[in-house]
């Protein structure tokens, strides 16, 4: 089957009509956050099933309960009071010689600006052209419907339109149920199935044939019914508990789901609170080494006011230095006269600087005696030399302001150097965060988490999983019991019934048993070697995605008696608690297998149509992860997120998948989508053909 | 010399527009926030910017009620101003007289807040806060400290 085209109308972020067209082999879609990406997939889920992902609610909805909201907002916008718009997806796609073109289509009538009406739920047609003959047939509504399932079972379509982003869904195939639809539904072992029932009936039938028919001796005839009494009671008793073995499995799977879901929660609530405690952590930090920068601050004010703010004044303090030393050369500015001194110069009638005699009375004698009390003058004089003294000290200390501050800054430099990197620290943490914490969480509740009842959760649904686990041994090993008593029994029986008189009867029952365990065998066979080529193609495939990643190990189990898939160690051991990127990478193995030998076996071809297939995987991987898809579908039509332009290391960057689009020759047909339109109401996709 | 005891006169402008803003406590903030947390450390300032920058300027209307005495600015700052003073009039008989000694301290100091107030209208946050100041005086050395 190989899909052609898809016309998308109106539909969500595409206005007009728009058209993809297919080949087989790989398509590449690109583009960034809210181009109409996921809408694109939707679309393929609309004309398909009638559903598309809402993703406020995170899940799907059909078109009644999308209502109005499915038409594009522009379409809308454009639409005349009175006027019918039209929303309208089609794919054309071939199927051996047939060509079938399908399309869903719904409408709007517009009332007023607010009101809209709509005339009738969406309406589907399919039309089916024979290549040969020309020859076409429509059908509508449920008749299309009953076509599209027998080509496209939608209890199939999470795996062949496959959503990366609802990962944790699509890993419920570690259920039984999911487990056997995706084995018996998509490599259709049914058939075998359907044939050992028909055998095992024809047997059964014809085994009563003969055990109704008396033999002619009578001890035989006790003997025969006693034996296959017993054997009918030992086959009731295995049926039974093969019945307590799958309904134990069952309950065990839903335990498991309970577990999965609360080791998951426990796992993101431990990483959240681990981030947390991180947070807080850089938080102090970053708010200690503030209040030391403060800290420095201030110490520093002491130092503004004593001399700092003297910065500059050197040349000032300079002249006026000079202009005392000047003043001083020129004897402006005398020596302060001691009081003292110019009492003892009295008393001694002597000038005791020049060392004239100054008799009482005489001009020297009233010269000295005038300077007695001059206390102004001393003051003046004093206060003046004083200046000059503050003034030389206050020189040192005014040149050398430029290197304290400069001491000052390189400190400021490494706190502020210390305070962005706490500040980083913690920016990073928190988008970590962002990324880890359930989005319906927010950040108020997540610090006040009840973790020891998280934990509690945890344990019970730990403890029911264990028991139900134990409980699963004891019925496997009561089954074996049973199984070898009936074999023993068996043995018994047919070796009584070789002495048979009724021969004809005795031998078409045997016949008839003989078919049936060929057919059995042939069952087992069978699929002993479906599940080893899955799994080996499986394990090629999961190589490839994780062989540049060390983080990623393994190899993939697909284990059909307890109809698990799950990563083993080198030494068989099963690995626990495997990573995001280990699963995904599981579940594209897995789904990959199936198809690959699906197509071997039956030669048919489901398209692959994959929305972000490769969101959880790091980045290394998402191209790995890209070009392992390429490689293995017939058709694959991959829409991925172009997230070039951030620095997340895990991005898938652009320049590496558009030149794989350039480089890779299978690749033939690729799109880029982006958005167009200023206002929310007028914003659409736009399309780009790159290939 | 200049009587410990008599008062520093301010522009009326000044007070309310600067004094009031750089030097008093607002509600909330602690002592250590307020930029200058005495008038006279303003004054002070001011002066220096009036040296350095040679912008006397007469103090046009005197607020009615002086701030601060003379003595209340601590030591070395009155002989600095004083040393200053001498500088600028490159003569010591500024000594002789203290009115004159101090009004040129005084519009000095007026002029140098002249010169605070233009800048904080152009930059709000100048002169907010003790950083605020030790960029002041990396921008008067011509520092990059980048």
């Amino acid at each position: 089957m190989i899909i052609r085209r898809i016309e998308v109308e109106n539909f969500l972020s595409y206005y007009g009509k728009n058209i993809f067209e297919f080949d087989v082999g790989p398509t590449l879609v690109i583009g960034q956050n809210n181009t109409g990406k996921s809408k694109l997939f939707d679309a393929f889920n609309w004309v398909l099933f009638d559903r598309s992902f809402k993703t406020e609610g995170e899940k799907w909805e059909c078109t009644k309960d999308w209502g109005k909201d499915i038409v594009n907002n522009l379409a809308k916008k454009e639409c005349k009071i009175g006027e019918t718009v039209e929303t309208a997806v089609s794919i054309l796609f071939n199927n051996e010689d047939n060509k079938y073109y399908l399309t869903r289509e719904f409408q709007l009538i517009k009332n007023n600006e607010k009101n809209w009406e709509i005339p009738r739920n969406s309406e589907l047609s399919l039309t089916i052209t024979e290549s040969v003959t020309g020859n076409s047939n429509n059908y509508y509504d449920k008749e299309a419907e009953e076509q599209i399932k027998t080509l496209f079972p939608e209890n199939l379509s999470k795996y062949f339109l496959f959503q990366g982003e609802s990962i944790s869904q699509i890993m419920s195939l570690n259920s039984r149920s999911a487990f056997t639809k995706a084995l018996t539904d998509l490599s259709r072992i049914e058939v075998f199935e359907n044939a050992k029932k028909y055998t095992e009936k024809v047997a059964k039938a014809l085994k009563k044939e003969f055990e109704d028919k008396e033999d002619s001796d009578k001890a035989f005839q006790a003997r025969k019914r006693d034996l296959s009494k017993t054997i009918q009671d030992l086959k009731k008793d295995l049926s039974d508990q093969n019945d307590l073995f799958d309904n134990t499995c069952n309950e065990r799977d839903i335990a498991k789901i309970v577990f999965d879901k609360n080791s998951e929660e426990l796992k993101k609530y431990e990483e959240c609170a681990l981030i947390l405690k991180d947070i807080e952590y850089f938080d102090n930090q970053w708010k200690q080494k503030n209040e030391l920068r403060q800290s420095v601050v201030d110490a520093q004010k002491k130092e503004i006011f004593d001399r700092w703010m003297y910065a500059g004044t050197e040349g000032i303090l300079k002249n006026f230095l000079d202009f005392y030393k000047k003043n001083k050369i020129d004897k402006k500015i005398p020596e302060p006269i001691r009081q003292e001194f110019l009492k003892e110069m009295l008393e001694e009638k002597k000038c005791k600087v020049c060392f004239t005699p100054a008799p009482i009375g005489s001009d020297e004698y009233k010269n000295i005696q005038s300077h007695i009390n001059d206390k102004s003058l001393d003051k003046e004089i004093e206060l003046i030399n004083q200046l000059s003294l503050v003034a030389d000290n206050m020189q040192d200390k005014v040149e050398n302001i430029s290197s304290e501050l400069q001491k000052y800054y390189a400190r400021i430099d490494e706190i502020d150097t210390s305070i962005k990197g706490f500040m980083n620290k913690k920016r990073l943490k928190e988008e970590e965060l962002k990324t880890v914490k359930p989005s319906d969480v927010s950040d108020d509740e997540l610090k006040t988490k009840d973790f020891a009842h998280l934990q509690r959760g945890y344990e019970e649904s730990k403890n029911d999983l264990d028991k139900f686990k134990l409980l699963i041994d004891r019925i496997t090993g009561k089954r074996e019991y049973i199984k070898q008593q009936l074999e023993d029994k068996q043995k018994e029986y047919d070796s009584l019934i070789e002495d048979s008189s009724n021969v004809v009867e005795r031998d078409k029952y045997i016949l008839a048993e003989k078919i049936n365990k060929s057919v059995g065998q042939f069952h087992t066979v069978f699929l002993t070697k479906l599940i080893n080529d899955i799994e080996k193609e499986a394990n090629t495939y999961f190589h490839k995605m994780t062989e540049k990643n060390v983080a990623l190990s393994g190899k993939v189990k697909v284990d059909y008696e307890n109809q698990e898939v799950y990563t083993i160690d080198e030494t068989d051991i099963r690995l626990q608690n495997i990573n995001q990127a280990n699963k995904v990478s599981l579940q594209i193995a897995f789904v990959a297998a199936i198809l690959s030998v699906s197509n071997k076996f039956w030669n048919t071809y489901f398209p692959f149509i994959a929305d972000a297939p490769i969101s959880a995987l790091g980045g290394n991987n998402k191209l790995t992860a890209v070009e392992t898809m390429i490689e293995i579908f017939n058709q694959s039509i991959i829409i991925l997120k172009d997230d070039a332009v951030t620095d997340d290391p895990d991005a898938l960057r652009n320049d590496m998948i558009r030149n794989l689009i350039q480089m890779d020759n299978n690749i033939r047909n690729s799109f880029e989508l982006k958005m167009e339109g200023e206002t929310l109401d007028e914003q659409h996709t736009k399309i780009i053909k790159l290939k | 010399m200049i009587e410990p005891t008599v008062f520093i006169n301010v522009d009326t402008f000044h007070y309310e527009n600067t004094y009031k803003r750089l030097c008093q406590s607002e509600t909330g903030k602690l002592k250590k926030e307020i930029t200058f947390p005495t008038m006279w450390e303003l004054f002070v300032w001011g002066a220096i910017l009036g040296y350095l920058n040679k912008c006397p300027k007469e103090i046009e209307k005197r607020y009615h009620n002086p701030p601060f005495r003379w003595q209340w600015v601590k030591d070395p700052h009155q002989k600095l101003l004083i040393i200053m003073a001498i500088e600028a009039n490159n003569s010591f008989d500024i000594l002789k007289n203290p009115e004159e000694l101090k009004k040129n301290i005084e519009i000095h100091s007026n002029g140098g807040l002249d010169l605070i107030h233009k800048e904080m209208a152009l930059d709000p946050l100048a002169y907010h806060n003790t950083e605020s100041l030790i960029y002041e005086i990396q921008k008067r050395l011509n520092l990059n400290m980048t």
